[in-house]
C-alpha cells in the first residue's frame, strides 16, 4: 500500500492519521515542522457545536459530535451552546437557523436563558440551546488522537518538514501554512491567515461545571469555562490578515465589560492573559477537502472550525484517500468550487 | 509529542559548583544527541535543578534549549510562585514540556498540591505539562485523585515521569490518556509492556547508547552500570565518568553534593577499564 504522509500534526492531521490507520493503512507518517498540537490547534477556543447555518456544515458537525461523545470526559464536556439574541433581527436569524438545524435532527430548542444561574437576561429577546454541543481542549484531544495513531503503527515525525519525506500520497493539513506547501506542489490553495485572539480571566470563585458556551448572536461575543477561569472571544472590529500573531490589548476592556454585563459571577474578574492564533481562511469560510493534484490532497482552510470538524473530516477524507466510500459528502468542499464561483456562504463565523 | 528515551541530563558546573559551565553545554548535548536519544529532561534530580538559583535555572534551561534535542525542563521549586515563574519561562523559551515535582519538606494535602500543580501547568500552557512523581525524593506520593482533578483544571497535563519503584508503585500511574515515562531503568521494559511512553533515565545521561539499545531494541542489560554508579554520589560519578568517556565536562557539583574522592575515582577508573 502507498506511503501516505500527512503534513501538519494539529487537530486535522492527527485525526486524519488516526483514521487512516484505523481503516487499515499501514504506512502512514504524520510529520510536523514543529511539534504535535503546537500551532493553531494550541490557540483554539475548543468549542464544539452543531449550530451552523448550512446543511453541509451541520452534518459535518453532527458526525464530529458523536466522536467527541465517545472521547468523553475529561477531554469533552457536553455542556451545550447557548445563543442569545438581543434584537428582533438577531432573533429571526437564530430562529431561521434553528429550523434548519432541527430539520437535520440537531436537538436545538428555544428556551428561557435564565436556566444559567447568574446570566443577565433582561435584555435578551430569545435564546436557543443545543444540549449536545460542548467544549473540549484541542491540544489534549489532538495528543490523544496521536497516542491512538501511534498504537496503530503511525510514524510521528516532529521537527520534520513533510516535503523532505518521500510520499506516494501527501495530505496538506498545515492550517494557515497550507498555501505555501500547496505552492511547492504547484497547487494554488486560496488559504489566508487571519489573526484572532482569545482572552482568559482570573479565577472565579466557583464557576459551575455545566456552564454552557454562551454566545451573543449579534456581537459574536462568547465565553466558556476552562478550569476555574473563563475564556473569552470576539470578532475583531477590523480583520487582521497576515501571519503575525499579536495580542491587541486595546480590546481587553470591551471584552471584559461585555462579560461583566452578561455574567454576574464574573463581576470581579480581570483579564489575566491573552493569546493570538491564526485562522486559515478561505474565500467562503469553508474548508478545502479532497485531491488537488496527482497524489496531493488538501485538508485545510477550516476558517476557525477545524478542531470541531476534525473528527468527521479526518474520517471521511481518510476513507476517500483509501478508495472507500466517504461517510460524508465531501463534494461541497472541493477546491474547484472557487473556479466556478460556486462558493456558498457560511454566515456564522465566530 | 515526546516518547522513547530521554536522558535526565547532568548540568555542567564549574568553580567548585558555584557557577554554570556555559561552554560545556554544547558538546555535552551533541554527545547525547549522537547517541540517538529522543530528548532530555533538564534540571531534574540528576541535573541538580533544585540546588540552583532561579536565575541559574533560567539560564541553564536556555542553554539546554539551544541544543539539538527536545527538552522537558524540570521547574519544581519549593514555592508555587517560583515554580510557576520557571514554568512560564521554560514555555516561552521553547521547551517541549515542563515537569514539576511535588515540593519536598512539607507534606502537602490534596488541595495544596492540586493548586500548586495547577498553577505550574497553567503558567506553561499550552506547552505539555508533566508531573514528576518521585516519592523517595518529595517525601509523599501524588494521590491519583489529585491527578484526575488536575486533568480537568489543566488540559495541558500530558503525562508523568514516575521514578518510583518497585513496579507495583508505578502501575497505578499508568493512566489511559497520559504519557508516562519510567525513571527506574530496571522497570522500563515492564513499563513499556504496560503502555508507558518511554523512559527518562539518569543513567542515560552517562550511557545513552546502552539505554537507547535497551528501550529500542530490547537489547543488553544496564543493571550492572546502574549498580556501579549507585555506589557513589550519583551526580559526581556521572560527571566523572562522562569526562572519562571524552565529554569535556568538569567534575564540579553544587554543594552540599560533593565530588568524588581520589579512591572513588581510582575504583571507577579500574571499573571503566575492565568493562
Amino acid at each position: 500500500m502507498a506511503r501516505i504522509v500527512v503534513a501538519g500534526a494539529g487537530a486535522i492531521g492527527a485525526s486524519l492519521a488516526y483514521h487512516l490507520a484505523s481503516l487499515g493503512a499501514r504506512d502512514v507518517v504524520l510529520a510536523d515542522r514543529g511539534r504535535v498540537a503546537r500551532g493553531a490547534t494550541s490557540k483554539a477556543m475548543g468549542g464544539v457545536r452543531q449550530q451552523f447555518s448550512t446543511a453541509a456544515e451541520v452534518r459535518l458537525a453532527q458526525a464530529s459530535i458523536r466522536f467527541f461523545e465517545e472521547l468523553g470526559e475529561p477531554l469533552f464536556a457536553q455542556v451545550g451552546y447557548l445563543f442569545l439574541a438581543t434584537t428582533e433581527q438577531g432573533l429571526a436569524e437564530l430562529e431561521e437557523r434553528r429550523e434548519l438545524q432541527a430539520e437535520l435532527g440537531v436537538p436545538v430548542e428555544r428556551l428561557d436563558a435564565r436556566f444559567v444561574e447568574g446570566l443577565r437576561t433582561d435584555d435578551v429577546l430569545g435564546a436557543v440551546f443545543c444540549a449536545t454541543d460542548g467544549v473540549a481542549d484541542p491540544p489534549a484531544v489532538t495528543r490523544e488522537l496521536v497516542r491512538r495513531a501511534l498504537r496503530l503503527g503511525v510514524e510521528v515525525r516532529e521537527g520534520t518538514a513533510a516535503e523532505t519525506l518521500e510520499a506516494e500520497v501527501l495530505v496538506i493539513a498545515c492550517g494557515p501554512w497550507s498555501a505555501a506547501l500547496g505552492a511547492a506542489r504547484g497547487v494554488d490553495l486560496p488559504v489566508r491567515p487571519l489573526c484572532r485572539q482569545l482572552l482568559e480571566t482570573s479565577e472565579l470563585p466557583q464557576p459551575p461545571e455545566n456552564l454552557p458556551m454562551v454566545l451573543e448572536a449579534e456581537s459574536g461575543f462568547h465565553f466558556r469555562r476552562r478550569g476555574h477561569r473563563l475564556v473569552l472571544a470576539m470578532v475583531d472590529p477590523e480583520p487582521r490578515w497576515g501571519f503575525e500573531e499579536v495580542v491587541d490589548e486595546t480590546l481587553y476592556d470591551d471584552c471584559l465589560e461585555r462579560l461583566r454585563h452578561r455574567y454576574a459571577p464574573a463581576a470581579e474578574a480581570t483579564i489575566e492573559r491573552g493569546w493570538a492564533g491564526l485562522y486559515d481562511m478561505t474565500p467562503d469560510a469553508h474548508p478545502i477537502l479532497g485531491e488537488v493534484a496527482d497524489g496531493v490532497y488538501a485538508a485545510c482552510g477550516f476558517s476557525g472550525h477545524g478542531f470541531m470538524q476534525s473528527p468527521a473530516v479526518g474520517r471521511a477524507l481518510a476513507e476517500e484517500i483509501l478508495g472507500l466510500s466517504p461517510s460524508l459528502d465531501l463534494e461541497p468542499y472541493r477546491l474547484e468550487r472557487f473556479d466556478s464561483g460556486a462558493g456558498f456562504a457560511e454566515t456564522l463565523i465566530l | 509529542m515526546l516518547r522513547g528515551v530521554l536522558a535526565a541530563a547532568v548540568t555542567p558546573l564549574r568553580d567548585d559548583g558555584a557557577a554554570l559551565d556555559e561552554e560545556a553545554f554544547g558538546l555535552y548535548l551533541a554527545f547525547l544527541a549522537a547517541a540517538g536519544l529522543d530528548g532530555i529532561l533538564a534540571l531534574g534530580t540528576t541535573g541538580e535543578g533544585i540546588l540552583l538559583s532561579a536565575a541559574e535555572r533560567r539560564r541553564a534551561a536556555e542553554l539546554f534549549l539551544d541544543g539539538p534535542l527536545p527538552v522537558i525542563v524540570h521547574c519544581g521549586a519549593q514555592t508555587t510562585a517560583e515554580t510557576a515563574a520557571l514554568a512560564g519561562h521554560a514555555a516561552e523559551s521553547g521547551a517541549a514540556g515542563v515537569a514539576v515535582i511535588s515540593p519536598p519538606y512539607y507534606a502537602l494535602d490534596d488541595e495544596s498540591l492540586l493548586a500548586h500543580l495547577a498553577a505550574a501547568a497553567h503558567a506553561c500552557a499550552p506547552v505539555p505539562f508533566y508531573v514528576y512523581e518521585f516519592q523517595a525524593r518529595s517525601g509523599y506520593a501524588v494521590p491519583l485523585p489529585v491527578l484526575e482533578r488536575l486533568r480537568e483544571l489543566a488540559p495541558n497535563l500530558a503525562g508523568l515521569k514516575v521514578s518510583d519503584r518497585p513496579l507495583e508503585a508505578v502501575e497505578p500511574y499508568l493512566l489511559e490518556g497520559l504519557d508516562v515515562f519510567v525513571g527506574a531503568e530496571d522497570l522500563v521494559l515492564a513499563g513499556l509492556e504496560r503502555g508507558s511512553a518511554g523512559a527518562v533515565s539518569g543513567l542515560a545521561s552517562v550511557f545513552p547508547e546502552q539505554v537507547v539499545a535497551l528501550v529500542r531494541d530490547r537489547a543488553g542489560d544496564v543493571t550492572e552500570l546502574r549498580r556501579t554508579l549507585d555506589r557513589y554520589p550519583f551526580q559526581a560519578a556521572a560527571k566523572f565518568v562522562l569526562g572519562r568517556r571524552g565529554v569535556p565536562l568538569r567534575e564540579d557539583v553544587r554543594p552540599p553534593l560533593r565530588r568524588l574522592n581520589d579512591e572513588e575515582k581510582r575504583e571507577l577508573d579500574a571499573w571503566l577499564e575492565s568493562s
